[in-house]
This record gives C-alpha cells, sequence and structure tokens, in this order.
C-alpha cells in the first residue's frame, strides 16, 4: 500500500482496512458518501470514521454544528495566510538574491490563490474564512526566517515550510468526503511540492546547469511527514489581517 | 480569482480527443450518466438520493478503470526512461542521474498503483498504455533520436511528468474513498516533483520553472481514449 504506515504522527495514518478487500467498497463508500454528502452529518460520526486522523479537526468542530471538512478547511486557510505573511517578512530580511526574490513573490502570489481557493470553498461551506494567519505558525517560522544567516539559510526555511504544506495537503485529502474541497486540496498540493523543489534548487547556485535541486527533494512518493495540524498548531489566528483572503 | 471548476465525474467521462498526452481527461468504459458535482463544497454531488445500484456499479468500474489506466501511464514512462538512458546523444551526466533517479520513482508508482488497484478489488494493469506508447513516446522519440537531441528528450520528459501529474490529480474527484484519493495523490505529487526537476534542467536553472502554475493543472490529463478498459 502507497499510504504511511501508522506512526505517532497521527496525520500519516494507515488506510482503513475495511477498504483492504471487497470489490465493492470503493463503490460502497461511494454511496454511503452520496446519501450523506451535504445534509450536515454530525461532526463526532465524521471525527470518529476518520479514526486518528480526527485531531486533524479544530477542536470547536467536535462539539459544534460544523462540518469538520469546513473547519478543516478554515484551518487550511489560515495556514496560507501564514504563510503569505512569512514569504512578506522573507523578503524584507534583505537576505533574498535577486533570482529568488522574485521567486518568492511569485510563490507568494501562488499561496494567494491558494488562500482565495479555500476562503471560497469556506464561504460555500456555510463557513466563515479568516481574514489573518494561523498564529501558531507565524510565531513558530517567523524567528527562523529572520534568523536566517544568508540566501541557502533562508532557502531551506521555505522549502522546509513547503515541504511541510505538501505534507498537510496529502493528509487532508484523508479527510475531505466532498469531491470540490478533495479536488483543491489535490491541485494545491503538486504545486507546494514543485516549490520545495524550486527551493532547494536555490540553495544550489552553482553546477552545470545552475539551480538542481538535491535528491533528496524527488522521493518516490510524497508523504505526510511534517503535516501541519490543527493540534499542534491550534487555530489561533494572527492579530493583523493579511492580504485579502477572498 | 476564479474559482478552480470542481472535478465532476462526467467531466472526468467525457472530455476527450486528440489521443495525446496533451488532451482532456480519462473516461471510464461505462456509457451510463453519472451523478455529477455541483460547484459547493457543501453538497458536492447531485441528486439527493442515493443512487441506483447501477450507478452505483459504474462508479465502481470508474474508480477501477482509472487506477488501472493511471498504473499503465506510469509503466508508459518506466519505458521511456529506458529509452531516454540509452540514446548515445544523451551525454550529460547530470540528466542521466535525473532520469535513473525519476525512473526508479516511476518503478514505485506502478507497484504502489498495482496495490492501491489490488485494494479496491480490481486487478492491476501490467502492461504500459497503448495510445500513449503510439501517439506521444514513440513518434516524439524518433523525432529526437533523427534529430540526436538530449533537449527533445528532456522536452518529452517534461511533457509526460505532467500528463501523469494532471492525470492523478485529474482522478481525485471521480474516486470515493479519501485513502484512495489520498494514495494516488501521493503518486501525483511525486510526478510533479518531476516535472520540476525537468523543467528546471531544460531551463538551466530557471527557477520560476519549478512552479509556474498556482494550481495543478488539469488540462494534461490523459484523454479518454487512452484508458486500458474502453
Amino acid at each position: 500500500m502507497i499510504v504511511d504506515p501508522p506512526s505517532a504522527d497521527p496525520s500519516s495514518a494507515s488506510p482503513d482496512a475495511s477498504t483492504a478487500s471487497s470489490p465493492t467498497v470503493e463503490g460502497t463508500h461511494r454511496r454511503r458518501l452520496l446519501v450523506t454528502a451535504g445534509t450536515g452529518l454530525g461532526a463526532a460520526a465524521i471525527a470518529g470514521a476518520l479514526g486518528p486522523l480526527g485531531h486533524l479537526l479544530p477542536a470547536a468542530a467536535a462539539s459544534s454544528d460544523e462540518s469538520p471538512e469546513i473547519a478543516l478547511a478554515t484551518f487550511l486557510t489560515g495556514i496560507e495566510l501564514s504563510v503569505i505573511d512569512l514569504y512578506d517578512l522573507a523578503g524584507k530580511t534583505g537576505k533574498l538574491t535577486a533570482d529568488t526574490t522574485s521567486l518568492a513573490k511569485t510563490f507568494r502570489q501562488h499561496h494567494q490563490a491558494h488562500s482565495t481557493e479555500l476562503a471560497s470553498l469556506v464561504t460555500d461551506g456555510g463557513g466563515t474564512p479568516p481574514t489573518s494567519g494561523n498564529a501558531a505558525l507565524t510565531a513558530q517560522e517567523t524567528p527562523k526566517i529572520s534568523g536566517a544567516a544568508d540566501a541557502t539559510a533562508l532557502a531551506n526555511v521555505l522549502g522546509a515550510l513547503e515541504d511541510s504544506l505538501a505534507a498537510t495537503y496529502l493528509a487532508s485529502l484523508r479527510v475531505f468526503v466532498s469531491s470540490a474541497l478533495a479536488s483543491t486540496a489535490a491541485q494545491i498540493l503538486p504545486v507546494d511540492a514543485q516549490q520545495a523543489v524550486a527551493w532547494s534548487a536555490a540553495t544550489n547556485p552553482g553546477g552545470n546547469p545552475p539551480h538542481q535541486p538535491a535528491a533528496s527533494e524527488v522521493p518516490p512518493l510524497q508523504t505526510t511527514d511534517g503535516a501541519l495540524t490543527v493540534a499542534s498548531l491550534g487555530t489561533s489566528l494572527s492579530p493583523t489581517t493579511t492580504g485579502t483572503a477572498s | 480569482m476564479k474559482r478552480s471548476t470542481p472535478t465532476s465525474r462526467r467531466q472526468f467521462l467525457v472530455l476527450g480527443g486528440a489521443a495525446t498526452a496533451g488532451a482532456a481527461a480519462l473516461a471510464a468504459c461505462s456509457s451510463t450518466p453519472v451523478v455529477q458535482s455541483s460547484g459547493t463544497a457543501a453538497s458536492t454531488v447531485t441528486p439527493a438520493t442515493a443512487p441506483t445500484t447501477t450507478e452505483a456499479a459504474d462508479l465502481v468500474t470508474n474508480s477501477e478503470s482509472i487506477l488501472r489506466t493511471a498504473t499503465s501511464l506510469e509503466a508508459s514512462i518506466v519505458a521511456f526512461y529506458d529509452k531516454m538512458l540509452a540514446a548515445a546523444y544523451l551525454t550529460d551526466p547530470a540528466a542521466k542521474s535525473w532520469a535513473r533517479t525519476i525512473q526508479s520513482n516511476h518503478v514505485a508508482h506502478v507497484a504502489a498503483l498495482k496495490d492501491l488497484t489490488r485494494s479496491v478489488g480490481a486487478k492491476p494493469y501490467e502492461k504500459t498504455n497503448a495510445q500513449v506508447d503510439a501517439f506521444v513516446i514513440v513518434p516524439k522519440l524518433a523525432l529526437a533520436d533523427k534529430a540526436r537531441s538530449a533537449a527533445d528528450l528532456v522536452s518529452l520528459a517534461v511533457e509526460l511528468e505532467e500528463a501523469a501529474a494532471s492525470t492523478m490529480t485529474l482522478a481525485v474527484g471521480s474516486l470515493g474513498l479519501p485513502s484512495t484519493r489520498q494514495s494516488i495523490m501521493a503518486v501525483g505529487a511525486g510526478d510533479a516533483r518531476h516535472h520540476a526537476v525537468w523543467n528546471l534542467y531544460g531551463s538551466n536553472g530557471d527557477l520560476a520553472s519549478a512552479a509556474p502554475d498556482a494550481m495543478q493543472s488539469l488540462r494534461d490529463a490523459l484523454p479518454s481514449t487512452a484508458s486500458v478498459d474502453a
């Protein structure tokens, strides 16, 4: 199986064993999804069905009628807004080169697009999208960015951030039931993976050709290792509004 | 920003056209209309009533076909890298190293997709994709060989990796189980990283080439005529 084996990181839970053998499991599950999708199935029931991945969901969702999916999409929107703030901070460090300044600007735009897309889905799902970033992620990454010694160190920090985002969106696919949310997460995930490759390449300006990424950034399969979780970051938002999330 | 259109099962089934890696989406073998996705996150499928047994069976078949066809694409790409590595005019050690690494990854993708196919109760596909081979790989390899152009080989690698990433991503909207979606994107994200590597190589290190788009494009997913169960 492709999916990560069970580990201490709940974001990498193994697949439901019940899916392993029945030839109609995929169709049966689809039938259940078709019946329940959009009907406001209780958060506790969905969280329970997700097993260890339930901790990906904000605590509030467990006791409210808010859809767990929408709660996760809201969390991810806050993450994207935080990343936008962090790219702004990176630009102010003076440690980016001409090439990486342009790169950071482009990737910031990508994350803006991600936050806009997610915010739209949150709104469509009856939720309220955040307008500022995840406070814990911002607090966690700010000293790394501000304290980066040089361009290489800063590229490494940003690359690690993108890797964690890719892992996070892969993990989210085990939570999202709706095709719209899953498809959006699936379209964001490859981009974050590519951005991680780009930052790795940025740390290697020499060579022939220049800017070749490390082989470690090109593993056989994407994993959920290092995924950002509600359990570790919470859902508190930064006090300052970030760009526009709608 | 324009919202990306949710991938409806009907879109995934119907879009087709020229059998090239640059054409539209993969179709399943079913001709029965299936439920479509709406544009909202709260209600992703219509109608609200449970599907009939026929529709449920069609959905199962579609998932099997998707996974089998995805496997065939990855297998075609493994075979392509054999050709690329065998080309005497591919002399750059860096290109050869990447080709070997990425080919090894695709071997892992084939194995993973076969496992995934078995997990949904279907028989894994054991061959390369005949349509991709006939209409993309073979003719473009011939052109590269004729010109003795390593750049052409790299361009073909870029095209195939983009097709693979697009195909896996597009498949998510049509697969029912979150676990299956996650598993196919573990592969798709890997393909996207390969695409970035070859773009960087082919552009002589233009960093922006690694991730040119904000959202993974779906336009280069396999066409309907490339389904192994068509």
